[in-house]
């Protein structure tokens, strides 16, 4: 029978004992520090995009263009006294921000060549710039020539908006692929990260306990199974104060930052893609993939972490701990390099087996989820992830009990199977 | 009465007998020597009757009926192996072990403040464990094993490492705690504690029980009727061959005027007899009986069994 009350001291000291240390905090807070940064600057970035106000001085001969062309807002359109050019590209050597645009006469049924003169080869926004508004101020004089009334050549010009859907048995949905894509494969990158990171946590903790020799004195009031038990879930949980702490920081610094950025980029109207993401990314199930995401973090977690656990109970110096780790690690890591893979065909025969062994779902899994996952396959393979981790964890407590007190031999793998069997 | 009994005990680790049919009653109130050479079994046996291993055979009672997992934990444990978590404070260690050892949550800081100072050791108490000596850190690993009362203590090896001036002060706790009657079960190959300390003996040697008894019947079961006797050198040298006793050696003492003489007394004559003869010859300083160590005795027997 198991010791509740004495699982409950292991597990508070190992998480008190982590989430005490300064490097604790130290990486609970740089991430969402970096992404703060990160809005940061974009914010910044729309504000101020590190270019300098233009001034393009305008020589028109035709006489068409005299307060037509439109400033933007780094660009700013100057109309000077035709005849004085000279003196002003003389004044151009000086100065990288002034521009001048020669206009010659010309007929307004023909092709218009304009000349442009700066210091250094204008900037393409310039020149593109400067191109779109002639051609726009020409169409409107030609249209005016021909007697038409603006407003119904406007209503001539129709604007077009490609949605793409995506049909599912349950009906037509609204393709969310460039947003569900980016949470598919940070949430698959995540889990495989923390699986790796926690688990590594169990796999020291537990070496340095055999290391130090504290361990036989704990056991001799506790069970082996408890004490693993103990690490196990007290890192867990270190774990997960690290992860909520992160979605309430990451949460916060997005609710102050990303009006401004959404506002900036309704303003440039420029990313339209971007926006796209912004508003499909409310369109994604966000409780489901988070509850997906912890539930595959906890279950891969328990899965890799009492197979580390055996391992660090086994072998006596770490150069003999990677005989074993290396090969426990191959699966989480090729999950980790088929990610792109699983995103690009989610529902791939590939995806779906990735996503069904235990080793790989814990990462799978979570990436498939944003992009839509048949529900019985999610079932199916959560059910698998359970029974997994309850056989990796009693398989591990087998040898871990055994191993924790061997020292000064080398193990192999034949003698882990004989450990199992062992009274 | 036996607070411990241990009835035929075995255990295999693959194809090697780690303790074959191992049986011993620790008597309480008692010092029970468990000796033998490395790798005899005592580690295992001690481990099984922690239930830290499992036996293959045998059961191990407490107090006149098979032990439970709850008397396993009211157990005092120093075991050979013995660690620390060397980045924990020290007042926080000890709190944390007690928790474990049963003692209840809110308690533990007194108790563990209490043997802190009767250690004198309590302004160590926001020190890191890995700030102190080894031989600091034993004296904590000792405060470990008694600090929630137990009355039965097994101590496997528990003066290795440490200076004589701590080992005498463990020494003297041992004994002050078999004074308020607690047991005790001490492995060790050091002899001169067992000397010192132990009241019952038990031998183990390749798995198997090779002597087992009270200290001082033991000691007289292993006699061989010699003496040695230190007495003023006389013109008249004393004869080889005597009907009481036969000369072993006979030699020059630090004292110029004195002799020291080995000698074995003959079947069936007395000491008396032996003092008598020895009297009308010369005048004695001093009489004793060798009676052999512990030492020896484990030794002899030890190569006993190597040559069988």
């Amino acid at each position: 029978m198991l010791k509740m009350n004495k699982i409950g001291y292991i597990i508070g000291r190992e998480y008190l004992v982590r989430v005490r240390k300064r490097t604790f905090w130290l990486l609970t807070f740089l991430l969402p520090v970096l992404y703060g940064l990160l809005i940061g600057f974009s914010v910044m970035m729309g504000r101020n995009p590190g270019i300098d106000d233009q001034q393009v001085n305008v020589f028109d001969y035709s006489g068409i263009f005299n307060g037509k062309l439109k400033d933007s807002e780094n660009l700013h359109f100057l109309y000077q006294k035709t005849g004085e050019e000279k003196t002003f590209i003389e004044l151009l050597k000086k100065s990288e921000n002034q521009h001048v645009l020669v206009i010659p006469e010309f007929n307004i049924q023909e092709n218009v060549k304009v000349e442009l003169y700066s210091a250094k080869l204008a900037a393409t926004f310039i020149s593109e710039q400067v191109k779109a508004e002639i051609r726009q101020v020409v169409k409107d004089e030609r249209i005016r020539s021909l007697g038409l009334n603006q407003e119904i050549i406007q209503s001539l010009d129709p604007e077009v908006n490609v949605v793409s859907q995506k049909i599912t048995e349950a009906g037509i949905e609204k393709d969310n692929s460039i947003a569900a894509s980016t949470i598919a494969g940070i949430a698959g990158f995540l889990n495989y990260m923390f699986v790796f990171v926690y688990g590594s946590l169990v796999l020291r903790g537990i070496h340095e306990e055999k290391q130090n020799r504290i361990v036989e004195i704990i056991l001799s009031t506790v069970k082996p199974f408890e004490l693993m038990m103990g690490k196990i879930i007290g890192v867990a949980l270190v774990g997960l104060t690290q992860f909520m702490l992160w979605v309430v920081l990451i949460a916060g610094i997005t609710m102050i930052g990303l009006p401004e950025v959404i506002q900036q980029s309704n303003q440039m109207s420029l990313p339209a893609e971007a926006q796209d993401i912004l508003n499909t990314l409310s369109s994604i199930n966000f409780p489901l993939v988070l509850g997906v995401f912890v539930f595959f973090f906890i279950g891969g977690y328990l899965l890799y972490s009492s197979l580390f656990a055996a391992v660090a109970a086994s072998v006596d110096n770490q150069a003999d701990m990677q005989q074993f780790t290396v090969p426990l690690s191959i699966p989480l890591i090729i999950a980790m390099v088929s990610i792109n893979a699983v995103i690009q065909a989610p529902n791939s025969s590939f995806s779906v087996w990735m996503s069904m062994i235990p080793f790989t779902s814990p990462v799978m899994m979570v990436a498939r989820v944003p992009l839509g996952v048949p529900e019985y396959q999610l079932i199916i393979s959560m059910l698998i992830m359970v029974a997994s981790f309850i056989f990796t964890t009693w398989l591990a407590a087998k040898i871990y009990r055994i191993g924790i007190l061997v020292h000064g031999s080398k193990i192999s793998y034949l003698q882990l199977w004989k450990w199992l069997f062992y009274k | 009465m036996n607070i411990l009994e241990v009835k035929n005990i075995s255990k295999t680790y693959g194809k090697k007998k780690v303790l074959n049919q191992i049986s011993l009653a620790v008597p309480q109130g008692k010092i029970y020597g468990l000796l033998g050479p490395n790798g005899a079994g005592k580690t295992t046996l001690i481990r099984i009757i922690n239930q830290i291993i499992a036996s293959d055979e045998g059961e191990v009672w407490f107090k006149g009926s098979p032990m439970t997992r709850n008397q396993v934990e009211k157990l005092g444990y120093l075991p050979e192996e013995r660690g620390l978590y060397t980045k924990m404070k020290v007042g926080e260690h000890l709190i944390y072990m007690a928790q474990l050892r049963g003692i209840k949550s809110l308690n533990a800081p007194k108790v563990v403040k209490n043997y802190m100072r009767e250690f004198d050791i309590l302004d160590w108490w926001n020190m890191k464990v890995e700030q102190l000596s080894k031989g600091m850190q034993q004296k904590l690993q000792f405060i470990i094993a008694i600090m929630h009362s137990p009355d039965f203590v097994i101590l496997d090896e528990p003066f290795s490492g440490f200076d004589p001036v701590n080992a005498e002060f463990i020494k003297n706790k041992i004994l002050e705690l078999k004074e308020q009657g607690v047991t005790f079960m001490l492995s060790t190959h050091r002899m001169d504690s067992v000397e010192e300390l132990c009241d019952h003996v038990t031998l183990i040697h390749k798995a198997n029980k090779v002597l087992d008894g009270e200290k001082h019947k033991i000691k007289s079961q292993f006699k061989t009727n010699k003496y040695e006797i230190i007495y003023s050198h006389t013109s008249r040298p004393v004869e080889s061959e005597t009907p009481v006793f036969q000369i072993i050696s006979n030699v020059k003492n630090d004292n110029p005027d004195w002799m020291t003489l080995t000698v074995s007394l003959k079947p069936g004559r007395t000491v008396n007899e032996l003092l008598h003869y020895l009297l009308d010859m010369t005048e004695i300083h001093a009489f004793r009986e060798l009676i052999p160590g512990m030492n020896e005795i484990f030794i002899s027997l030890v190569k006993d069994v190597e040559n069988e």
